[in-house]
């Protein structure tokens, strides 16, 4: 790869601020070109230039500041610095400058997390399904940022394939991939950025570059509910929501995270902000399927002493509720049902006082487990095998073992607000109060062992329409899109 | 662990614990049992039987409120969500022989923890209790404590309230030395006897446990009290009530530091918990409001919101002329200099009217990080450099900011986001005219006229403003008289306000 030199990055940015104009000259012709562009500067052109010459993307503060300057000093001069300030070089200034291309009317899609990730959690699904559907259809950039935030960059071949399906988790970045600036093109962010450096930048993205900015919401639960996340997440996502602040729309995976949303939107006008449109895309109920072989591996894994199955998906996170769940069990054991219990799901920040109740309880003697190597085998043969599944979380963007139970056929008890209750508007489920065990008890007692309730329950989850990945792909690209 | 281990148990071997645990339980035991006769009787037969039957109440109870109580009055301290929900599970599944030693083992922890073990209990019942711990152990007076002190002295003139002070351990609220009520009631006449130091727990003090009361927190509490506090909002019954300052660590959080952030949003789980909210602007209410309006996402409705807009209010104190004297006129900027407040706006407006051969002196008053600072003070001496006049004085006394608002033409303040924007109401109590921003709070305050409003974010609009004010005198005059003309509240009609609508709605709620 060619190294450029100040002349070629003039070039590029004279080449995209006009397309038909003449790049040869010395620099101070190219210069003097540029310049006429910045007469009466405006914050789209100043952030492209910035971009271009400095070979990294500016941040709030440089493009005013830049605009600013060159209203007291004039545009060629301050151009001239501008070209001539020191070129990002990537982490410790080792690397070479890197290339820097515009690119237009393109369709930038920023997936730098899930390039490089080897968790396949809840937000990596909604990426990989969505972008996949995307790419069939439509011409996707798919980007990633170089190792400082400095810069959106071109995805190697491999991090592509990560992003997609998941399959390159160590994947290798390309050396000095050429710096790729979005120029009347369309920015998606369908991940959750929380890099300060990275954030920083997209905020002055979305606020200057005047290219449409459009961003999947999961949820704002390190902001609304700080007591279930740890130390650093809080700080990081309000951070995010200030990038977010400067987005033209947001297409929330629940009416429960588009509540979230707008209320924080509600909170910008003090500051002088409007905030995106916001508008729910509720998340498809995708039904995985297993083979005869797999469903009784998962049978043997999960049921204790051939007892009916209650199914518990989730990580032992505190909003998840699962001590509420170890309470209710424990009550409904004590009633005299038969039944086991079983928890997939990993450990996470916070989840000790759950495998402290869980031992004692073991201990006792109690039938309950939890196992943390989760396979799709496994989950979703779970997901058949249970008598009913509980979810009775406190606060999710979306309930997807509430969405994933249900599309299989199983009954679920889950928390009576949110995104769980709006799941359930079609059935299949007894809604509670999670946040009292006795009413998670008597939801769960009614779900598993009322023989009528349960199968009233199983013949309106039988009855749901669910929606695919395809269709829920398509609703946000259309929302993103469409001319508001 | 049984009682009878417990009370054996090393780490709490000392003279008199028993006894106060004894003094303790027969204090919180009236609001569990209605006749007297069988706490006495009860009281007679020892801790033991006491605590048996208070758990066993608490159990009974259909909330949480008694539960709480007894967390609190048996252990000294107050206690956070996790550990009422571990409790409440406990009992609930204890056998009736095992109900004590179930509760104890659930929420002993905390107890042993936090050392109060050989304190006394107050409960205040059906009384308003006022949190103002940061003002009695601190000498900071800057907004929130300016609010709290002057609301405070006025409260306690005329109102019936019990104002608190936290443990230092941050275990409990607990009663006030006179020292820590004149920080907080006299702050004009008291006299510090010596240098501020850290806090430390008075020799002798009560521990306070609110019960069917009104909770006032008129200050943003410490990160460390937000669990227990959160904890008592949502579980002990009381009716709490804020006053909300402003949400900016979350609105503008790209501004700040993420440590403030992550301070805030624990502030942030008291308030959704809470009951009432009184904001000391409208756009401060409204951010408090829209947080509000995420709640129903996690099944809370939150607290009503209620504007009680600041007053209009002079710092106390003379005069004292610091800084450039010189013929040309002054304009000062108020404000610690971080990039919420738009200093380099300001820098960038006044050097295109110092190129335009307008005369002015330029003063800056406030302090800042050095992380913001660097950046603001190279800009400034290159100014300087060029022969501007401008500026910037840090650490100075209240008298120096005094003397700068009379002295000054106008003053600025184009900040892009405050709660309230005090230096727009400082600046009007003199008579001086500002320029500032165009919308929220300090939009509120302009509204009642002697203000030009400008977007921070268009810096055209604050070189206009400052040049309509610099070249002529027609505008300027009309400003004065617009501040001659405001009828402005003052701090007894805020305290005042502030009484009838915070803190008698909930104490309404209390007679239900």
């Amino acid at each position: 790869m060619s190294n450029q030199t100040t002349i070629d990055r003039l070039r590029v940015l004279l080449a995209a601020l006009d397309p038909s104009i003449d790049l040869t000259g010395d620099e101070a012709a190219l210069l003097g070109r540029v310049a006429t562009h910045f007469v009466v500067p405006a914050t789209d052109t100043m952030w492209l230039a910035l971009a271009v010459l400095h070979a990294e993307f500016p941040t709030r503060d440089q493009v005013v500041d830049g605009i600013r300057r060159i209203r007291l000093d004039g545009a060629a001069s301050v151009l001239k610095e501008i070209a001539h300030a020191p070129v990002r070089r990537g982490i410790f200034g080792l690397h070479p400058v890197r290339p820097v291309r515009v690119v237009t009317g393109a369709t930038f899609v920023d997936v730098h997390h899930t390039a490089r990730t080897g968790l396949a959690t809840g937000i990596q699904r909604v990426v990989r399904k969505t972008i996949e559907q995307w790419s069939q259809s439509h011409e996707l950039l798919l980007v990633g940022w170089g190792s400082a935030f400095g810069a959106l960059r071109e995805l190697s071949t491999q991090e592509r394939a990560n992003a997609l399906y998941g399959t390159y988790p160590d994947a290798e970045s390309e050396g000095t991939a050429e710096v790729t600036v979005p120029w009347r093109s369309t920015y998606i962010l369908p991940e959750l950025a929380v890099e300060d450096e990275r954030t920083a930048r997209i905020s002055a993205l979305a606020e200057f570059s005047g290219n449409a900015s459009y961003v999947i919401g999961f949820d704002c639960v390190p902001l609304t509910s700080a007591e279930t996340t740890g130390q650093g997440m809080g700080g990081a996502f309000a951070k995010n929501l200030a990038a977010v602040a400067r987005f033209d729309k947001v297409a929330t995976i629940s009416g429960a995270a588009a509540l979230e949303y707008r209320g924080w939107r509600r909170m910008l006008s003090g500051a002088g902000l409007t905030g995106p449109e916001i508008e729910p895309v509720l998340l498809p109920a995708d039904a995985g399927t297993v083979t005869d072989a797999e469903l009784a591996s998962a049978k043997k894994s999960l049921v204790i002493d051939g007892l009916p199955l209650l199914l518990c998906v989730g990580s032992h996170e505190p909003r998840k509720n699962h001590l509420a769940v170890l309470s209710a069990a424990e009550l409904l054991w004590r009633e005299g049902h038969e039944f086991c219990l079983s928890f997939v799901g990993g450990n996470s920040w916070g989840g000790q006082a759950f495998t402290t109740q869980l031992k004692q309880m073991q201990e006792r003697g109690r039938p309950v487990q939890t196992i943390s190597a989760i396979s799709d085998a496994l989950l979703w043969g779970g997901y058949r095998a249970a008598a009913c599944t509980v979810f009775p979380s406190l606060n999710e963007g979306f309930g997807l073992p509430v969405a994933e139970s249900l599309a299989v056929g199983t009954p679920v008890v889950t928390s009576d607000f949110g995104s769980m209750k709006e799941i359930c508007e079609q059935g299949g489920a007894i809604l509670i109060d999670p946040r009292v065990d006795a009413s998670l008890a008597g939801g769960l007692a009614q779900a598993m062992f009322d023989p009528a309730v349960n199968q009233r329950l199983r013949d309106e989850a039988a009855r749901r329409e669910n929606k695919g990945w395809n269709d829920y792909a398509t609703e946000v690209w259309e929302y993103f899109h469409k001319s508001s | 662990m049984s009682w009878a281990e417990l009370d054996q148990s090393e780490e709490i071997d000392r003279p008199g614990l028993s006894q106060a645990l004894l003094g303790r339980l027969a204090t919180v035991a009236p609001y569990f049992l209605s006749e007297q006769a069988d706490v006495d009787a009860l009281v007679q037969r020892g801790a033991g039987p006491l605590l048996a039957r208070l758990v066993t109440e608490a159990k009974a109870s259909e909330s949480t409120d008694l539960l709480w109580l007894l967390i609190a009055g048996v252990t000294a301290s107050f206690p956070n969500a996790d550990q009422v929900r571990m409790t409440r599970r406990a009992i609930a599944l204890a056998s009736p022989t095992k109900i004590s030693a179930a509760f104890l083992e659930a929420c002993f922890d905390s107890a042993v923890r936090f050392d109060d073990l050989d304190k006394g209990v107050e409960v205040v019942s059906g009384g308003t209790v006022v949190d103002v711990d940061f003002c009695a152990n601190h000498r900071h007076n800057t907004g929130i404590q300016r609010v709290v002190r002057q609301t405070m002295s006025r409260w306690n003139a005329t109102r019936d309230v019990v104002l608190v002070a936290w443990t230092a351990n941050g275990g409990a609220m607990r009663s006030m030395t006179p020292l820590e009520r004149s920080r907080v009631i006299e702050w004009n006449t008291y006299t510090e006897p010596g240098r501020d130091q850290p806090p430390v727990d008075p020799e002798v003090y009560r521990v306070i446990i609110p019960f069917t009361s009104v909770v006032i927190l008129p200050e943003v509490p410490q990160a460390a009290l937000c669990s227990a506090l959160a904890a008592l909002a949502e579980y002990s019954g009381n009716r709490v009530g804020l006053v909300g300052y402003d949400a900016i660590p979350v609105v503008s959080a790209d501004t700040l530091d993420s440590n403030e952030t992550e301070r805030f949003v624990r502030y942030l789980t008291i308030f959704k918990h809470s009951h009432r909210l009184a904001g000391i602007s409208a756009a401060a209410t409204e951010e408090f409001a829209g947080f509000a309006a995420a709640l129903p996402a996690q099944g809370l409705v939150g607290p009503e919101t209620v504007e009680v807009s600041l007053p209009i209010d002079a710092p106390d104190g003379d005069a004292e002329a610091i800084g450039a004297t010189g013929t040309d006129p002054l304009v000062i900027c108020i404000g610690s200099q971080e990039p919420r407040k738009n200093h380099l706006a300001v820098l960038f407006a006044a050097e295109l009217l110092w190129r335009e051969g307008v005369a002015f002196r330029l003063r800056f008053i406030g302090g800042g990080s050095i992380l913001y600072t660097r950046e603001f003070d190279k800009r400034v001496r290159a100014l300087k450099r060029n022969g501007r006049q401008i500026e910037v004085l840090r650490g100075v006394n209240d008298e120096v900011l005094l003397s700068a608002y009379r002295e000054a033409r106008f003053s600025l303040f184009p900040s892009l986001h405050e709660g309230y924007g005090l230096p727009v109401a400082e600046s009007l109590a003199f008579a001086t005219p500002v320029i500032t921003t165009d919308y929220g709070s300090t939009a509120e305050i302009a509204r009642g006229g002697g203000c030009l409003v400008v977007d921070p974010r268009n810096d055209d609009e604050l070189v206009v403003a400052m040049r309509s004010l610099l070249t002529g005198d027609d505008i300027l005059n009309r400003l004065h008289a617009e501040i001659a003309a405001r009828s402005d509240r003052t701090w007894d009609d805020y305290a005042n306000e502030l009484w009838d609508q915070l803190v008698l709605p909930l104490r309404g709620e209390l007679d239900v």
